[in-house]
């Protein structure tokens, strides 16, 4: 009987598995200042960054 | 057509070559504005790159768990081994929806598999709905880059295609006039599609989902506009982890046009409410280079395309000069695993300079790879005859000091009285065609040596 494209593939596959590192944790990344980043992006695509305490503070 | 012989066409105007290759410069610098403003970058490229291997060492496991998640949510998954297969399972459910109007998102899969002369063959035409693709497929072109297919063209060019074809104003070279007639043009497509063919960036085995990113959004319009969206991906596009695909749409963005993110990361799951989801799973010579230790790690490649815009090769020869889906450096260890003849000439196009290496954002090891690919091919007998030849005799001369040294006299004399049209004849030397050789010394530098410190 004719293998499907499917059971081809999983075996050719299957056939090419190596040692390999196993799959690292996904850090947080927390270390840096979102506020500052945030800032730095919106400057260097043209945008101006207004920050105020509360929203009662807003220019109306 | 070789390599050379194409990029000679293309260089021909040197004016479009220059633009070219500041323009991709451009975008390179970019990237690198961006990545130095993520101190984790290198981080993140080292965590991208581990979690391919991974992912690659028990694809197997991955495809499967993939195609349970994805059957679970209600997707029809599909398995094409080749170009072939995929375009046969794409037109059957085409036929089976007796759908004549069909749209396509950017995907470089469907262009490999050559999606778009098959199914006109088979009478569907189809309409690619990314700006930069529209533009190519009216001129009936390739992309000539993975992120940026028609940078080949000029404002000029877009504008005479669109006068041809989209009835503009002849002569109006506006962006903004030009891109709203596309716009115009394209929404009319969008709104009667019955099929939406999109290309896959990332699929999630955990979750059994696809992830497409886009500028332009084109491909969430049109899959949800569409009763019946068919995603096609290589079967490398795989990782994990839902978790995973932060790390990779960290760099994938900065990496290819120097943006924080895509405009649009959409995650597709399963179907809407009466509408169908398929996704193609293709292996087209993948679990081929799989099996090959030295290449295997081009299959980590997320075709985000720096490593073109980075590489003084392709930035002066084009895109088309390679005559592969995929060009640049990732396309030139990509194209001799599908065939190493035709493709021959193209682990040659590079300096091996490296810094195609130096930007992946998944550590792919590309010089080290075209290096190697010129041994597998000079060892396959692949290479011109005189480049054979001249390889063979330069390894003699160079093994022997007392010939090498006879060979430079030679030549230092030969090269004074020599004509300049001999030399320089394209034929024979076209190291020299936009070169002049260097004026021959008088001496060699172990002659000037030996002069100036004789021994006491």
């Amino acid at each position: 009987m004719t293998a499907t494209a499917r059971e081809r593939i999983l075996a050719a596959t299957r056939a090419n598995h190596f040692e390999a590192n196993p799959l690292p944790t996904v850090p947080q990344f927390t270390g840096n200042d979102s506020v500052e980043r945030f800032t730095e992006v919106l400057q260097s695509i043209g945008g101006k960054l207004c920050a105020y305490q509360h929203a009662s503070h807003w220019p109306k | 057509m070789s390599h050379p012989k194409r990029a000679e066409i293309f260089t021909r105007d040197a004016e479009r070559t220059t633009w070219h290759d500041e323009t991709l410069w451009f975008v390179r610098q970019k990237r690198d504005k961006a990545v130095y403003a993520v101190p984790e970058f290198q981080e993140l490229r080292e965590l991208a790159s581990q979690i391919k291997t991974h992912t690659l060492s028990r694809l197997a496991d991955y495809l499967e768990q993939f195609e349970a998640q994805a059957k679970a949510n209600g997707v029809h998954v599909h398995w094409a081994s080749n170009a072939e297969e995929h375009n046969a399972i794409v037109l059957d459910i085409i036929r089976q929806q007796n759908a004549t109007s069909i749209v396509k998102s950017k995907s470089m899969l469907t262009e490999e598999c050559h999606l778009n002369p098959y199914l006109l063959r088979h009478g569907v035409e189809i309409v690619d709905t990314d700006l930069g693709e529209r533009i190519v497929q009216l001129r009936q072109e390739s992309p000539s880059h993975l992120v940026l297919p028609a940078i080949h063209l000029k404002k000029e060019d877009v504008g005479a295609t669109f006068f041809k074809h989209l009835g503009t104003a002849e002569g109006e070279v506006d962006p903004q006039v030009l891109t709203e007639a596309a716009r115009q043009h394209l929404r009319a497509r969008f709104l009667a599609a019955e099929v939406a063919i999109s290309g896959v960036n990332f699929a999630i085995a955990e979750t059994g989902s696809v992830v497409v990113c886009t500028n332009e959004g084109n491909a969430d319009l049109a899959v949800n506009l569409a009763r019946v969206h068919i995603a096609s991906m290589g079967i490398e596009k795989l990782i994990p982890r839902l978790s995973d695909l932060s790390v990779f749409t960290r760099l994938l963005a900065r990496s290819a046009t120097g943006q924080p993110a895509t405009t649009y990361t959409s995650h597709f799951s399963r179907p809407a409410a009466g509408k169908e989801l398929h996704v193609i799973l293709v292996d087209n010579g993948r679990t081929q280079q799989l099996g090959r230790p030295d290449f295997r790690a081009s299959l980590k490649c997320i075709r985000c395309g720096a490593c073109m815009n980075t590489c003084p090769v392709y930035r002066r020869s084009g895109g088309h000069s390679y005559d592969f889906t995929v060009p640049g450096p990732i396309g030139a260890i990509l194209s001799p695993n599908i065939d190493m003849r035709q493709h021959a000439s193209l682990p040659f196009a590079s300096t091996l300079c490296g810094s195609c290496t130096d930007v992946c954002p998944v550590k792919i090891d590309i010089h080290t790879q075209l290096y190697k690919w010129r041994q597998v091919i000079a060892a396959a007998d692949e290479i011109p005859a005189s480049k054979k030849w001249s390889m063979r005799l330069l390894s003699r001369v160079l093994a022997r000091p007392a010939m090498y040294e006879l060979g430079g006299k030679f030549a230092r004399t030969s090269l004074r009285f020599v004509p300049h049209a001999l030399t320089h004849a394209p034929g024979y030397n076209p190291w020299a065609i936009a070169r002049e050789l260097p004026e021959p010394p008088p001496q060699s530098f172990r002659e000037w040596f030996k002069q100036t410190n004789p021994k006491p």
